[in-house]
């Protein structure tokens, strides 16, 4: 379990790595600050926590902390972080449904401590979160995620599971793989931010978990890409361990990027954080001010706009096949205004500009 | 005192990593883990102190939040401290942000008068104080057996606090319950992820909400309420299992027909049957929804792994509570139940609360001395022998036993 949302990168390679950093990486890691030197200022702020916007013209919002008192007690506003859960279920590509469709709601640790359960116990669970609690997964998947329940034990006896290692990762994304990946920092920079083209996506501090999930997808073809599918293919399974461990412990600065149209951004916001008729809100999955909801749930906060309405398209056209029960019928119910609107919305939320301006 | 006692029946593991597959990935920031006593396992869980506003917590979930309190603070004092009182929330669209300026609490429904309630208003009210103890109804369901789904509790799903706020009842008459209501619905800040999926409401028989016991408290122990616990306002219900304890309490609703949410239609049930128990596999038997507490009492100084010299003297103690009613007696056996001796009951700090036991007895030349504990009600209600069973994991509160080793 993580405390804080991100780390620093010491501390996030160290976790990963398992205290076993070696000079190597630590120079390597060093090398990904001081590629984006420009953004230090914004590197030390930790990202800012969704508020409301106030409408133009309106008097300012009263900042938190507040306080409320009366018959001598006093009442302060909080704001607080939760830690965010780690652990996916084990046994890769037998739990690819579990952890795909089940960690959206609930990380794993409730689930991987119950007792030994009948097949018709679990048959029951499942049914309660399709039926009952409405989880978005296809009924196709639910006997996948009742094996493996019942298998739960053995699986985890059986998945000792190898320790990813981020000084390879780091060497992989400078230099590519002598199997033929290229280098990722051709277009995703070595610190992950990518370029302000937006073309490419950010990775830096993304969970390794969601990453490999996507390289694994782009691989078999459920997520369609000519540039993504031969690199993933490329890639053996310890080497994706290992580049996705590296980027998400790297804590790399947000670029400062401009947002012309506050109209725009003041429309992504209300979607985000409130939904509309037969729309769901973005936060409720992607956390408060799209922070993510790691392992499952990529963080949206930061993000390029281009690339995540880019996205967006390709699931509401279908080009996009992972996750058609959650993101691909959620973009459906979006028009090309709803979704240059969450685009813009959370590109500038972690944005340095945005900080400079308070 | 003669006691010699183990360091703890739960076994810290420094740095150690016993989680199956999950045993190579031990990350940095796990610094210790501890054993449950669970029939059958899984027992290893992380202790954690990353929550906000929390110290030292025994992990059942990260997200929504299921955290237990090491039972060892059970022993320090009747009042369980805002720390490490446990948490169990339903869903994980929990807000991080309360602004206490802004918090409204919406009374409407079948009312005179609809209100949105700020925290100025509830703090200008007349106020109350109860102690009053919050427990799971799921609370000891690990050690059901056979083993049934869902949080995988010891016995620490439970806490008792003094309770500060307004009564229930006064916030009704503010609205004017109108003639007709039959029921009291409450809901709070919490929201499922997926929309569709059904919000956490527990309603209460319109009497019951106006009885003036049960009350929305905006203070905990003299403190405000963790935000895990409820921040800025949970409704309190004297008595009644901890689902009624709506927390981040924004909404109260006036039903003028029975409630048919699923929290009360379909979850939350047990078999209307003594103890609300039957037999595993058993079907056809009518259900209510779970509600008020019953007995229970626990050693908090002796555990299993206590060991015990021989002839010695030595205090046992303990808490115990009545559940819908007060503590008439606690009582201990040490010949398995066929003899009881009444034990010294601490002061009464309120009918609905924690309430201290103790004694003191003595060690056997040898072998082991299992000792039972069981606490009436004022009602007359008695510990049971057997453990209930029911498929929900509900209710459970069997006359508790402890083995000790003599050396």
């Amino acid at each position: 379990m993580k405390n804080n949302r991100r780390k620093s990168i010491a501390l996030s390679a160290d976790a990963i790595a398992g205290g076993t950093v070696a000079a190597v990486g630590v120079i390597l890691l060093a090398m990904a600050t001081q590629d984006g030197a420009a953004g230090q200022s914004a590197l030390a702020a930790p990202p800012t926590p969704a508020q409301p916007t106030p409408a133009a013209g309106a008097p300012p919002v009263a900042p938190i902390p507040s306080s409320v008192a009366g018959g001598g007690t006093t009442l302060h506003s909080v704001s607080v972080t939760f830690p965010h859960s780690d652990s996916t279920f084990p046994g890769g590509a037998k739990a690819d449904a579990i952890n795909n469709d089940c960690l959206i709601c609930h990380s794993a640790g409730m689930v991987l401590d119950q007792a030994s359960l009948s097949r018709a116990a679990w048959q029951d669970e499942v049914d309660k979160m399709r039926n009952a609690f409405k989880a978005p997964f296809a009924s196709a998947d639910a006997p996948a995620i009742v094996d493996y329940l019942v298998n739960l034990k053995s699986v985890m006896a059986q998945s000792a599971r190898r320790q990813p290692d981020a000084r390879h990762g780091a060497v992989i994304v400078a230099q590519g793989t002598a199997a033929g990946a290229p280098p990722c920092a051709q277009c995703h920079a070595f610190n992950g931010v990518s370029d302000a083209s937006g073309a490419f996506p950010r990775l830096a501090g993304q969970s390794a978990f969601y990453l490999a999930s996507q390289l694994h997808d782009f691989a078999s073809g459920v997520r369609a890409s000519a540039i993504m599918s031969p690199v993933a293919k490329a890639l053996s399974p310890d080497d994706v361990a290992d580049v996705t461990a590296y980027f998400a412990g790297v804590d790399a600065p947000f670029l400062p990027l401009k947002t012309p149209d506050a109209a725009l951004v003041k429309r992504g916001e209300e979607l985000a954080k409130a939904g509309g008729p037969e729309k769901l809100h973005c936060d409720n999955c992607h956390g408060p001010g799209g922070s993510g909801e790691p392992p499952v749930i990529p963080y949206l906060a930061g993000q390029y706009a281009r690339y995540m309405a880019f996205s967006l398209q390709m699931w509401r056209q279908g080009f996009r096949k992972n996750s058609p029960d959650a993101m691909g019928a959620i973009a459906k119910k979006l028009d090309d205004q709803d979704i240059a609107a969450v685009a813009a919305y959370y590109q500038q939320v972690n944005s340095p500009l945005k900080a400079a301006a308070k | 005192m003669q006691l010699i006692r183990t360091p703890s029946r739960r076994r810290f593991l420094q740095g150690a990593g016993i989680l199956g597959g999950m045993a190579a990935t031990l990350p940095a920031w796990a610094d210790s883990f501890v054993d449950l006593d669970l029939p059958g396992g899984p027992n290893q869980r992380e202790l954690t102190t990353d929550f906000p506003q929390k110290g030292s917590m025994i992990l059942q979930r990260t997200r929504p939040p299921l955290l237990e309190t090491p039972f060892e603070v059970f022993d320090r004092g009747i009042f369980t401290p805002n720390d490490q009182f446990f948490v169990r929330w339903h869903w994980a669209v929990i807000p991080e942000q309360v602004d206490v300026a802004a918090f409204k609490i919406a009374v409407r429904g079948h009312v005179n008068q609809p209100l949105s309630l700020s925290l100025a208003d509830l703090l200008g009210m007349p106020r109350v104080e109860v102690a009053a103890i919050c427990q799971c109804s799921g609370n000891s369901r690990g050690f059901f057996q056979p083993r049934v789904s869902g949080a995988q509790w010891e016995n620490g799903a439970m806490g008792n606090a003094r309770w500060t706020g307004v009564r229930l009842r006064d916030v009704l008459d503010r609205a004017g319950v109108k003639a007709g209501a039959v029921a009291v619905r409450s809901s709070g800040l919490d929201d499922p992820v997926v929309q569709a999926a059904p919000k956490v409401m527990k309603p209460l028989d319109v009497d019951h909400a106006r009885d003036g016991e049960v009350i929305v408290a905006f203070q905990m122990n003299g403190e405000p309420l963790p935000l895990l616990n409820g921040f800025p306002v949970r409704l309190i219900v004297p008595g009644w299992y901890g689902d009624y304890w709506i927390k981040m309490l924004s909404n109260i609703e006036v039903l003028d027909a029975p409630d048919q949410n699923y929290f009360e239609a379909v979850g939350y049930r047990v078999p209307d049957t003594p103890h609300a128990s039957v037999k595993p596999g058993e079907t056809g038997f009518k259900t209510v929804p779970v509600s008020r507490m019953v007995p229970r009492s626990f050693f908090t100084n002796v555990t299993d792994t206590t060991t015990v010299n021989a002839g010695a003297a030595m205090p046992v103690r303990g808490i115990a509570f009545g559940g819908d009613a007060g503590v008439s007696q606690v009582e201990l056996s040490t010949d398995g139940g066929r003899s009881w001796q009444k034990t010294a009951l601490g002061p009464d700090q309120g009918t609905y609360g924690f309430r201290q036991w103790s004694t003191q007895i003595t060690a056997p030349p040898s072998g082991t001395l299992t000792l039972q504990v069981r606490c009436a009600n004022t009602k007359g209600e008695v510990q049971p022998a057997e453990p209930n069973w029911n498929g929900g994991g509900f209710m459970r509160n069997v006359i508790e036993r402890v083995q000790l080793t003599v050396a």
